[in-house]
Parts: C-alpha cells; sequence; structure tokens
C-alpha cells in the first residue's frame, strides 16, 4: 500500500501539468498583448492601460476556466481506471483528490497575481504615482486589520474551494451512481442522470444557503453589526473595534462544519459507489 | 493461501444481472483462462476482484485479503492507460507507476520493454494496438504482483505481438503468481494455460483442469464450443 | 513448437524429449534444460513441464540430482525401452491410419515392402 504523502505527490505532479501549460500560455499571450500597447501607445499613457485592462480580463477568464478545470479534473481522476488501481486507501485518495486540486488552485491564483504585478511594473515606472503622504498616515493604524481580514478571507477562500471541489464532486457522482440504479441505458441514462444531478444540485444549494443563511442570521440577532466600510481613509466597520470579531470565526468554524460534511458525504458515496470507467 | 476465494457473488447494473452466484476458487501459481463469449461477464468479473466494480454482494478475497482498497496490492491488471494523453512519452507513464506502485521493478520495465522493441521515448499516440498492448503487459509484468488479471490483451493485436505477450507471460510471472487471461477466441494461449473457467448465464458453469479436457481426446477450443452448440 | 491441443500437453512434452533423446540430441546421463528453459523453448506453461518431467522420473527415464537439475538415464537397458516404446507408437499410429483407408492388415507387409523397393537409393 502506499500513503497519503505518496499519492498525494503523484498527483500533484500529474494535475500541476496543467497548472504549468496554462500559466505558460496566460504570461506569454499577456505579456506579448502588454508590450504591444506599451510599445505602441508609451508606457505612461492613459491608451496604454488598455494592455493592463486585457490583461486582468485574461486572468479573469482563464481563472474561471481554471476553477471548472480544477474540479473537472478531480472528477476525472476518481473515475479513471489507472489511478483507481492504484493501492491506497479511499480517504487517502479523496482526500489527496481534493488537496491537489486546492494546491494547484492556489499556486494558479498567486501565480496570477504576480502576472498582474508585472505586467503593471513597466506602466508604472513610465506613469506616475502620486502618493498622498497624508492619506497613508491616517491609513497606518488600520493596516494590521486589514492584514487580519485579508489572512481571513484568504483562509475562507480556500475551505470554500476545498468545499466547492466537495461539493460538485458529491453532486456527479452521486447522480451517476443513482442513475446506475435505475432500469435504463444508453442517452435514457445519461439524461436520468442529468436530471438527478439537477435536482440535487437544486437540494444542495437550498441547504447550503440554508446553513449558511441560518449563521448570518444568528450573527445578525447578536448584536454586533456586520458591515464594514472601505474609504480613502482605509478599512473600518461602523464600531470602533478593529480587530476580527469572534462571530467572524464562528463563520468560518460553520463553513468547516458544513465542508466536512461534504467531504464526509462524498468519501461515502466515492467509497460505496464510484466505480472506475471501463 | 488461496490466490482468489470468491463465495457467493452478485453483480447488478442499471436493474440488469450481470453476475449472480458466482463462486470461484483458484490457487497459486496456475495461468487460468477466462473465457465466455462478449458481454458474458468476464470484464465485469475482473473489474470486481480488482475493486473497480462497486455495489456488489457476496465476498471477494484475493490473499486472504477481503478489503476492496488494500487487495488492490496484490493485483496486477492491465489498464488501458486512458488517464495519459497521446503526446505522453512511455517513460512518463513508467515514471507515474514507480511513483504509485511499491512493487514496480525498473529494470524488467526495461527489459521487457526492450523484448517487446519498444522505445521509452516513443508516445503513446505513436503507437499501433499492438505496440499499445506490448507495452500494457510490460507494465503489468514489470510489478510483482500476486494476482495478474489480463482483460482480452489479445483483441485486435497482430499475431507477432500475441506471439510476444504469450512469451513475456512465460518469461515473467513469478513463479507463486496467479495469471487470469480472458478471451473469447482459444487457440493462441491454450497450451500455456492450467485451468479454464467458462463464464455462461452470469456465473461460472465449468472449471476445468485443461490437461483433464486434453486427457478426454478434446481441445480445448472444441470443449468450450460444445456449450454454444444450437445456440447462433 | 505447437502442440496438439486435444492430447495433455504433458505427454506430448515427454514425446519430445523421448525423441530428443532417441535422436541422439540428448545423451546418457547428459542435463536436461531447466524446467523454465524447456518451458520457454516449446513456449508451453511450467507447471505443464513439471508434470512431464515428473511423469519421465516416475518411468525411470530420467532422475533428479537435489540441487542440480534433471538427468537422462545412463542405464542403457532403460533407454532401449524407450526407444522400442517410441517405434512401437509410431508403428501403432502407422497400422491404424492405413486401416483407416481400407487396408488389411495382412496387406501391410507387401505394401511396405513393394514401397521400400521403389523408393531405394541408387
Amino acid at each position: 500500500m502506499i500513503g497519503f504523502k505518496q499519492i498525494f505527490g503523484a498527483m500533484f505532479k500529474e494535475k500541476s501539468r496543467t497548472t504549468w501549460l496554462s500559466l505558460g500560455g496566460e504570461a506569454v499571450f499577456i505579456f506579448l498583448v502588454s508590450l504591444y500597447f506599451g510599445i505602441r501607445y508609451g508606457f505612461s499613457s492613459d491608451s496604454a492601460g488598455v494592455g493592463i485592462g486585457i490583461a486582468a480580463m485574461v486572468i479573469f477568464c482563464v481563472g474561471i476556466w481554471y476553477q471548472i478545470d480544477v474540479i473537472m479534473a478531480a472528477y476525472r481522476v476518481n473515475r479513471s481506471q489507472t489511478w483507481r488501481q492504484v493501492p491506497v486507501t479511499a480517504g487517502n485518495f479523496l482526500t489527496a483528490n481534493v488537496l491537489t486540486g486546492l494546491t494547484t488552485a492556489v499556486i494558479f491564483a498567486l501565480a496570477n497575481l504576480l502576472i498582474f504585478v508585472i505586467t503593471l511594473l513597466p506602466f508604472n515606472f513610465g506613469g506616475e504615482m502620486r502618493i498622498d503622504s497624508q492619506a497613508m498616515a491616517t491609513f497606518q493604524p488600520y493596516v494590521s486589520s486589514i492584514i487580519n481580514w485579508g489572512l481571513y478571507m484568504a483562509l475562507f477562500a480556500l475551505v470554500s474551494f476545498a468545499g466547492g471541489i466537495c461539493f460538485w464532486l458529491l453532486i456527479t457522482e452521486s447522480a451517476s451512481v443513482l442513475g446506475d440504479f435505475l432500469p435504463l441505458k444508453g442517452k435514457t441514462s445519461k439524461f436520468a442522470k442529468a436530471v438527478i444531478l439537477l435536482a440535487l444540485l437544486a437540494l444542495l444549494s437550498w441547504g447550503s444557503s440554508s446553513i449558511l443563511g441560518a449563521v448570518i442570521g444568528m450573527v445578525s440577532n447578536s448584536g454586533f453589526d456586520f458591515n464594514f466600510v472601505i474609504d480613502n481613509t482605509g478599512l473600518h466597520t461602523s464600531q470602533t473595534d478593529l480587530g476580527l470579531p469572534v462571530i467572524s470565526w464562528l463563520y468560518m468554524l460553520a463553513e468547516i462544519v458544513y465542508v466536512a460534511i461534504l467531504w464526509a458525504a462524498e468519501y461515502f458515496v466515492f467509497k460505496k459507489g464510484v466505480e472506475a470507467k471501463k | 493461501m488461496k490466490a482468489l476465494e470468491i463465495k457467493d457473488l452478485s453483480y447488478h447494473k442499471n436493474s440488469k444481472t450481470i453476475l449472480e452466484r458466482v463462486n470461484l476458487t483458484l490457487e497459486a501459481g496456475k495461468i487460468v483462462a477466462l473465457v465466455g463469449a462478449n458481454g458474458a461477464g468476464k470484464t465485469s468479473l475482473m473489474r470486481v476482484i480488482a475493486g473497480l466494480a462497486k455495489q456488489y454482494k457476496g465476498s471477494v478475497e484475493v490473499c486472504g485479503e477481503a478489503d476492496e482498497d488494500r487487495r488492490k496490492q496484490y493485483i496486477a491488471m492491465t489498464d488501458s492507460l486512458s488517464a495519459f494523453r497521446d503526446s505522453r512519452k512511455i517513460k512518463d507513464v513508467a515514471d507515474f507507476y514507480r511513483l504509485v506502485y511499491p512493487d514496480f521493478d525498473d529494470k524488467q520495465f526495461a527489459d521487457i520493454l526492450e523484448f517487446m522493441n519498444l522505445n521509452a521515448d516513443e508516445r503513446l499516440g505513436s503507437l499501433s494496438k499492438g505496440m499499445k498492448e506490448k507495452l500494457i503487459i510490460a507494465l503489468v509484468f514489470s510489478r510483482k504482483a500476486k494476482l495478474y488479471l489480463l482483460d482480452e490483451p489479445f483483441s485486435g493485436v497482430d499475431a507477432m505481438s500475441r506471439k510476444k505477450i504469450i512469451k513475456s507471460m512465460l518469461l515473467w510471472k513469478p513463479e507463486e503468481a496467479t495469471l487470469v487471461i480472458s478471451d473469447h477466441v482459444l487457440d493462441e494461449i491454450a497450451p500455456v494455460i492450467d485451468e479454464v473457467v467458462l463464464i455462461k448465464k452470469h456465473s461460472v458453469l465449468e472449471q476445468r483442469s485443461a490437461e483433464e479436457i486434453r486427457a478426454e481426446h478434446e481441445s480445448i477450443e472444441e470443449w468450450y464450443e460444445g456449450f454454444y452448440e444450437g445456440e447462433e | 513448437m505447437k502442440f496438439k491441443d486435444n492430447l495433455p500437453i504433458y505427454l506430448q512434452i515427454e514425446d519430445y524429449i523421448y525423441l530428443q533423446i532417441a535422436q541422439g540430441k540428448l545423451k546418457a546421463g547428459e542435463k536436461l534444460p531447466s524446467v523454465r528453459a524447456l518451458a520457454l523453448e516449446l513456449t508451453v506453461n511450467a507447471n505443464t513441464v513439471q508434470r512431464a518431467l515428473r511423469e519421465m522420473t516416475a518411468k525411470g527415464y530420467i532422475f533428479t540430482k537435489r540441487g542440480e537439475g534433471n538427468f537422462v538415464t545412463t542405464d542403457e537397458s532403460r533407454l532401449e525401452e524407450m526407444k522400442s516404446k517410441l517405434l512401437k507408437q509410431e508403428l501403432a499410429a502407422f497400422v491404424s491410419r492405413m486401416e483407416k483407408l481400407g487396408v488389411e492388415r495382412e496387406s501391410l507387409t507387401g505394401l511396405l515392402a513393394s514401397y521400400l523397393e521403389d523408393t531405394r537409393e541408387e
């Protein structure tokens, strides 16, 4: 048998191929586009900003495509005979699948950020940056709060994305497994499975929004004002409390519990029902 | 310890019976032909044994191990390599096998590749059916397993490649390992098999020693065809 | 090696080795190829080869030296016996085939004599 580290390593090696290829293609395209606009209009001119705009658009679109691809890759791995013959426990297999999806997505996101920043560089040096030193001064006390919220949001995004992978695996695989119990085959079977998938999607979406709605309700009834504002003096809540309130961690906990439930449900479906494709 | 022990196996899908009341015991060291008409359930049986098919009833034990995931460590099954794009090279596939199978032997893989006249730098997309099948066999026998499952390794394969595959079975199957090879045509593998298991009507209809059949002056093929007399 | 599939292969392997001995390709007391080598050479299962060797050992045509392998017997009478068995097999097959062609036993010697006369090398 092999352990979690080995299956994670093997999956990461395979999945990251798409990551590097996408990043490579993206980077080359954006580089050429920015170069074109910068040379054509000069790096400091406003028209050169079109280059940045295009870069942002490409990154945004590729980002969306990539997120979908991560989920599809996870689905394919779960159903691939090559992968399912590997001597590893179902728990390690599924966890590695979800986590490699998450890891490659994070790498992709960070790399995209880097690409975007690098695209900005020539425009920055060519152009003018006016720094309002007075605004910076009033910004100062809020920096730690911004960092705290930033970290919180990043962690929340990671948990949510992992949950998203589990969510989609769960409904697509459940639809497939349930569909196999019906006395249908061929196109009718595929149609039935699609119908079941949509039903599960509706059911689970309602379920998740109910849970999160309940948590939000809990939060709003707690007396804490959850609104926060970003203006030219920085980020602040309407109260003077600048730290991360306990309530936001309860929200995070709810999300973690929800994702854990999704993972457990998916584990059950995976271990008991998901067959490797012939 | 038996290489394979199946008790009361039944497997249904889409409300259709694929296998039912299957009982099968295989000893270590044997080469067993799994025969039956197309769609009789040979592939499904192998998939159940390998833990690739789910929702079946009954017990399946490989080397005494019943757990679906744990018994995979004793099984080496032919894999269509569908997870790899045509642009991947043979050595990439070997790298993958090395990562996930602790019993994968690099040297053996190189030896078998040479025997099969394959080059590790070739891309999957450039391989003919025969070459791909030889590669699949090379990967299977580079692993030191207790139960080898070869699912129709000869279909669509040219005669020379078939001979190579059969020779490789004799060269690289470990002495104590059991090999199950499924096919619906018998002439080439007949001389090398110890036992025949016939799948008909969703179950194991017969399990006989090959030499026993021959002692009754029937070729394995004649014996097998005898079960389909009157059916067209 | 192409074996008939309607006759136990181990018997055919035996015959093959007997033939080798009768033809002098394997001498008395000589070491036989290993089980694996024979299996590969004949493209058969090692188990079948082992069965053939077991039968041959039981009949006394070969013997096993522990740790060294299988050897052809040095007992000349045994080898003679083996050879005459082979010849008898050939004759039996010939007679049976001729009978199937409608030739009667009494005419066999005559037919054979005239054939040998016709095909005598000058």
